[in-house]
């Protein structure tokens, strides 16, 4: 998996994002919660958009990129299965 | 005790003093629960009719993997589960987000009522809003941006606690959590946080603790698409009747 710098326009001060690709192909979009109004989750990485399986309604929060790779790799491996 | 109750039901239709009586009787002062409790969990069945006194409540579906969706608010006056004595088992759960005063009606009390023409009219009216709120809530999650999707259940939530008292002109007492507001409309909770920031930096919504005042109630109702119309309160009807004439 390939993490690529990427400023996201959020509108708040959650800029910091990575695209991400899987086998050169883009699976999500991830961003770096920056804005203070996030209170204890700030610092940690949020799903902006997920593709081809790594949608969720409900995904969680990651502590750092380890940790989104892993889930993010999670999903693709579901689908994979399916 | 039955006070947002008759306000609740007066706002659908006008009710004769007798009927008023019964209902005050009938009512009682109901038995509180903690918040967080169940009014009726998923599945069960129930042989009473829970109409909400105090307190605010809400009915939610959960899904196999544990996440919940909220798909409706309960506040003072509302009728939980009206007629649900008749299924087997509820279709969907009802429980407190604060603490709440719920009185308990037997399916004789509910037979009682509607023999009553105004009293079984104003039931009806509730029962249809409460499908018209649902058809407005799809609409919301299907169609609205964060940011509209908030603003308008913030509406909803102004007007349905005046009809029963609950909050001012242009302002209420707002205990929801950023996670349960996210189970409502259908989003996350960072989302929720920037739809929230977003209408606050826009001069939309005021938050002090727990209460939110909106500035200019007009500018939010008109940011969020939001036409109290499928609230169906006799006030709206009689406002549009006039308009029309």
């Amino acid at each position: 998996m390939e993490f690529r710098e990427i400023m996201v326009a959020t509108d708040s001060a959650d800029e910091e994002g990575r695209l991400v690709l899987h086998e050169g192909r883009l699976v999500a979009v991830i961003v770096r919660l920056d804005d203070p109004s996030h209170g204890p989750a700030k610092g940690q990485w949020s799903l902006e958009a997920g593709f081809n399986g790594v949608e969720s309604t409900k995904p969680p929060l990651f502590a750092n990129l380890q940790a989104a790779e892993r889930w993010i790799a999670l999903q693709l491996g579901d689908r994979i299965r399916v | 005790m039955s006070a947002a109750i008759l306000g609740k039901l007066e706002a659908l239709h006008p009710l004769p003093d007798d009927d008023r009586a019964l209902l005050h009787a009938v009512v009682g002062r109901g038995r509180p629960l903690k918040a967080g409790d169940d009014i009726v969990r998923e599945g069960e069945r129930t042989d009473v009719v829970h109409v909400i006194l105090e307190g605010h409540g809400y009915r939610y579906k959960t899904l196999a993997d544990g996440k919940r969706q909220i798909i409706g608010y309960l506040v003072p006056g509302d009728f939980c589960d009206l007629y649900g004595f008749l299924l087997d088992r509820m279709d969907h759960g009802m429980a407190t987000r604060t603490a709440c005063r719920i009185a308990e009606l037997s399916e004789e009390h509910i037979l009682m009522l509607t023999s009553r023409p105004a009293l079984a009219r104003a039931l009806w009216w509730s029962e249809l809003v409460n499908a018209s709120i649902l058809r407005e809530w799809l609409v919301n999650m299907g169609r609205r941006t964060p940011s509209v999707r908030v603003a308008h259940i913030l509406c909803e939530l102004l007007v349905r606690l005046q009809v029963v008292g609950e909050a001012t002109n242009d302002s209420f007492r707002l205990e929801l959590s950023q996670a349960e507001l996210g189970d409502t409309v259908g989003l996350t909770t960072v989302s929720v946080n920037r739809a929230l920031q977003k209408l606050r930096s826009a001069g939309l919504i005021q938050q002090t603790n727990r209460e939110i005042a909106i500035p200019d109630v007009a500018a939010l109702k008109a940011f969020a698409d939001f036409d109290p119309s499928y609230l169906h309160f006799r006030k709206d009807r009689d406002e549009s009747a006039e308009g029309r004439a």
